[in-house]
């Protein structure tokens, strides 16, 4: 039993380990309608790319977040897959359209960790992780506004996504490191 | 048996018989497809009005303001529509733009997606209450008892985190600073100070419940078509040779 | 039933928590396990049952027996729960699910009844907890009695044969310290049965205990209750009222005072509140949980309005709330960076903050959520004290503090007090009001009386049913 126990342990998950991610589920859950405001208020500031760039990465903050703080396989994915669950059974806009994005966006980020075979939670991997999730979410906001979203500027928006995504990622590594010593 | 199996007002039960979770988010899940794949607006129209109306009859209290709020969005589609599709025969002319017709396509037809969208997961969450969902999940769909322990530990901690980050934004005043988190520093401190109070619960939790014996526990599984199921899966089937055949 | 005998236990190998332990519980008794916070005893708890090894990968080196099963066996610790009615230091802590309703029917689920069986037994259940009004309601609308009583409640329906209580008068609840102490006297009644208690505060147990151990660093001894009743580092007795001698303190001016104030939400909580408060005064604000403490004192700190009536502080006086948990007040990656911003914002020199803080440098460069409960406490009030050095609120500030940190507490808020501080001090902790409350006012049916507080910590004792 013991000395199987270290290496098991590192990937199998506890009932704490769900208990956290529904702790993140509902922080996230609730940063995302507040952050909307703030969203909303930057852009009429600084324009779609500037707002992209200083706000956006918070939805894709989840991944790197989860998978630093619990550091298994699928933690990440499970942290953006949550919160997503929880907005798709609430009434919100999106409906079951958040689902696509928490699946895709989950899925990149934690590929972000995979390609790294789940051997490191570092900073790295963390803005990566991060960084990712950009591309499925520019795809489906591509295909459910098609007709009117410009093509050339996909690049850069792409860009500025990645770019908030791998800022917000740093973030989450930091707080996981407060977090995790305790 | 569910602890009501009927429409729960006011911590009463009242026997309405309700479809089962698992058909109506199929119902959803296809249709929020559909919604995607759809470029004709004369197609999505029809589905638009059926389903809004349909989660307006069933929660109009719970819902009305989502498509208040898509209204006001569609402001933001029709600048959009306006700077990257401006293109086709001119259809108005008010001296200081000019729209033209494929503007207008575009605009109408994004419009319509998004409410079809909106529509069907307002129908979705008019009719169940988010336990409610979670347990019909669970059950009807398979989800993993762990999954469903998560979700169910995010709703039950909803108030709790609620009153946490009202206290830290209240701290943060206190102390001379922004109420509100808006740089990196802030959003981490106060990120921080929200998971770790989670967190503490969590593991208490996590070690009452292993002591309760969680390992052992399977929910229940099942699922049991009633008429309002059938009814919601004809609906379906209309929805989806309209908008393919017409 | 119980027996221990632990060599050495921790988080993580190589740094051990406890050694050295020996402990045993028989049948038909019931077993104090003494020790200041910090020692261990929880760590204890969680070794002897299997949990600090298989759920939280720490380490074990040694042997346990409860009843027939050996927890650090796999497969005996998979049929633990049967055996065992483990309840917590804070019940509201074993809560997961957002219906009392739920929570029971998953309860009864977990123990191995089939659906339509656990909801049967559910609503039998919170019948008899006086839940069934409320039973389809989220949580949070249980007061914390209720809550705590559900969660007792649901440790012990399957009757388990041993029963583990870790620091179980934490809360401090009359009603539940009531409950906690007729549960224990029917298990020692039963003479299959075995009962384990976690405790700094043995105060209300004194009367069931058979007999006791004390954890300390270097490991654990049995002692025999006549020398436990004479410790001074036990709360073993009942603290007796300290009454306030005003003829040489430095109570001052009026800082703060009410009038006709009203609080709460959209119906008043608390009608016609006339207090006032002066410099160097401590006052202390009692009531049940969901009384209204919390809420009078984030009105008076102006996180609410008051729904009526007036709220006066004098002069330039500033009024500082500390929030129950102390956590919730930090900002800051490390503990001198949290004094420096103080310093900044209030103008209270970093020296002087300092020198308020005797353990400072062994902690400047951690992160504030690292340090332990009472040092946490600590920071939060000096930095209370920073901002306002007039009224300080303090919500329910000696919650999981054992005597040895109680008494740290009142140092600092004496000292403060000599410098001039007023404060306001939600609580129900009987210590509280007995040696660092001046004037108490008590929350009675949504009105604040004035009371003479000796005699309400003596009927504080009596009603939990200890005797003096």
């Amino acid at each position: 039993m013991k000395a199987s126990k270290p290496l098991e342990a590192r990937k199998t998950y506890t009932v704490i380990d769900f208990l956290y991610l529904g702790v993140i589920a509902v922080v996230f859950a609730i940063l995302f309608t507040v952050w909307w405001d703030v969203y909303y208020a930057v852009k009429a500031l600084l324009g779609p790319i500037g707002t992209r760039i200083l706000t956006y990465g918070l939805w894709f903050m989840p991944v790197p977040l989860a998978a630093s703080l619990i550091r298994k396989p699928f933690s990440g994915f499970l942290g953006e897959f949550l919160p997503a669950l929880l907005e798709a059974i609430f009434p919100t806009p999106g409906g079951i359209y958040n689902l696509y994005y928490g699946i895709a966006q989950g899925l990149a980020g934690e590929a972000g960790y995979a390609i790294f075979r789940y051997k490191k939670y570092g900073i790295l991997q963390a803005g990566i992780s991060g960084a990712l999730p950009a591309i499925p979410a520019l795809v489906l906001d591509a295909i459910l506004f098609e007709d009117i979203y410009p093509w050339n500027e996909m690049i850069l928006l792409l860009a500025a996504l990645m770019i908030s995504g791998a800022l917000y990622g740093l973030i989450a590594y930091g707080v996981a490191s407060s977090v995790r010593r305790k | 048996m569910q602890d009501c199996g009927g429409i729960l007002l006011e911590n009463r039960c009242f026997c309405v018989r309700k479809p089962s979770v698992a058909v109506v988010f199929i119902y959803a899940l296809i249709l929020t497809t559909l919604a995607l794949l759809l470029k004709e607006p004369h197609r999505i129209l029809p589905l638009v009005v059926f389903n809004a109306s349909m989660s307006l009859i069933v929660g109009w209290r719970k819902v009305w303001w989502l498509y208040f709020l898509i209204l006001v969005a569609s402001i933001g589609i029709f600048t959009n529509a306006l700077f990257f599709a401006n293109t086709g025969g001119t259809v108005l002319d008010t001296g200081f733009f000019v729209v033209r017709e494929n503007a207008l396509k575009g605009f109408v037809t994004v419009t319509l997606r998004v409410m079809l969208i909106a529509g069907v997961g307002a129908f979705f969450v008019a009719l169940f209450e988010p336990l409610e969902i979670i347990k019909g999940f669970t059950r009807e769909l398979r989800m993993p008892a762990s999954i469903s322990l998560s979700l169910s530990y995010a709703l039950r901690l909803l108030p709790l985190l609620r009153k946490d980050l009202e206290e830290i934004m209240f701290s943060r005043k206190q102390r001379g600073y922004r109420k509100r988190p808006l740089t990196p520093g802030e959003l981490s401190s106060t990120l921080t100070g929200l998971l770790i109070a989670g967190f503490e619960r969590a593991l208490w939790s996590g070690v009452s419940l292993e002591l309760r014996g969680f390992r052992d526990y399977k929910p229940a599984r099942g699922i049991s078509l009633n008429l309002y199921d059938v009814l919601i899966i004809a609906a379906l089937i209309a929805q989806l040779i309209y908008a393919t055949i017409m | 039933m119980i027996t221990a005998k632990i060599a050495e236990a921790g988080f993580s190998e190589g740094k051990p928590i406890i050694k050295n332990i020996l402990i045993e519980s028989s049948k038909a008794s019931v077993t104090l396990l003494l020790g200041e916070s910090g020692s261990g005893k929880t760590t204890l708890l969680l070794s002897l049952t299997g949990v600090l090894e298989f759920l939280l990968n720490g380490y074990v080196k040694g042997s346990v027996r409860i009843d027939d099963l050996n927890p650090l066996d796999g497969n005996d610790y998979l049929r633990l729960p049967s055996k065992i009615g483990f309840v917590m230091q804070d019940p509201e802590k074993q809560l997961v699910m957002p219906t009392p309703f739920d929570e029971a029917v998953f309860t009864f689920q977990m123990r191995g009844y089939d659906e339509e069986e656990a909801i049967k037994r559910a609503r039998d259940l919170l019948a008899i907890a006086g839940l069934s009004n409320k039973m389809n309601l989220h949580i949070e609308n249980l007061s914390g009695g209720e809550k705590r009583r559900l969660s007792i409640l649901l440790s012990i329906i399957h009757e388990p044969p041993v029963l583990i209580l870790d620091e179980p008068s934490a809360s401090l609840d009359v009603e539940g310290i009531k409950m906690v102490r007729e549960i224990v006297k029917k298990y020692k009644e039963r003479d299959n049965t075995t009962v384990l208690i976690a405790e700094h505060k043995p105060v209300f147990y004194t009367d069931l205990i058979d007999n006791a151990f004390v954890l300390e660093k270097t490991g654990s001894r049995k002692v025999d209750l006549e020398t436990l009743y004479k410790s001074s580092v036990v709360d073993i007795t009942s603290h007796h009222c300290v009454e306030q001698n005003n003829e040489n303190s430095s109570v001052g001016e009026v800082l703060l005072e009410t009038f006709d104030l009203d609080i709460g939400f959209d119906k008043p909580l608390i009608k016609n509140i006339n207090l006032l408060a002066r410099r160097g005064e401590v006052i202390g604000i009692l009531g049940p949980n969901g009384s209204g403490k919390t809420t009078l004192l984030k009105t008076i700190a102006g996180f609410y309005k008051p729904l009526a009536g007036e709220i006066r502080i004098a002069g330039s006086t500033r009024v500082f709330y500390v929030p129950q948990n102390p956590d919730l007040l930090f900002l800051f990656k490390t503990v001198e960076k949290e004094l420096k911003e103080t310093s900044k914002k209030t103008g209270f020199t970093f020296d002087g903050l300092v020198e308020l803080i005797p353990w400072y440098p062994r902690v400047r460069g951690l992160n504030p959520h690292w340090l332990s409960h009472g040092q946490r406490r600590w920071l939060s009030i000096i930095i209370a004290y920073a901002y306002s050095r007039g009224v300080i609120l303090l919500d329910e500030p000696t919650t999981g503090l054992d005597y040895v940190r109680f008494n740290h507490l009142k140092r600092l808020v004496d000292e403060l007090k000599r410098k001039g501080v007023s404060f306001l001090v939600s609580t129900h902790d009987p210590r509280v009001v007995s040696e660092i409350v001046d004037r108490a006012y008590v929350i009675d049916n949504g009105r604040l009386v004035e009371v003479d507080k000796c005699k309400i910590v003596e009927e504080y004792y009596s009603r939990t049913g200890v005797s003096a």
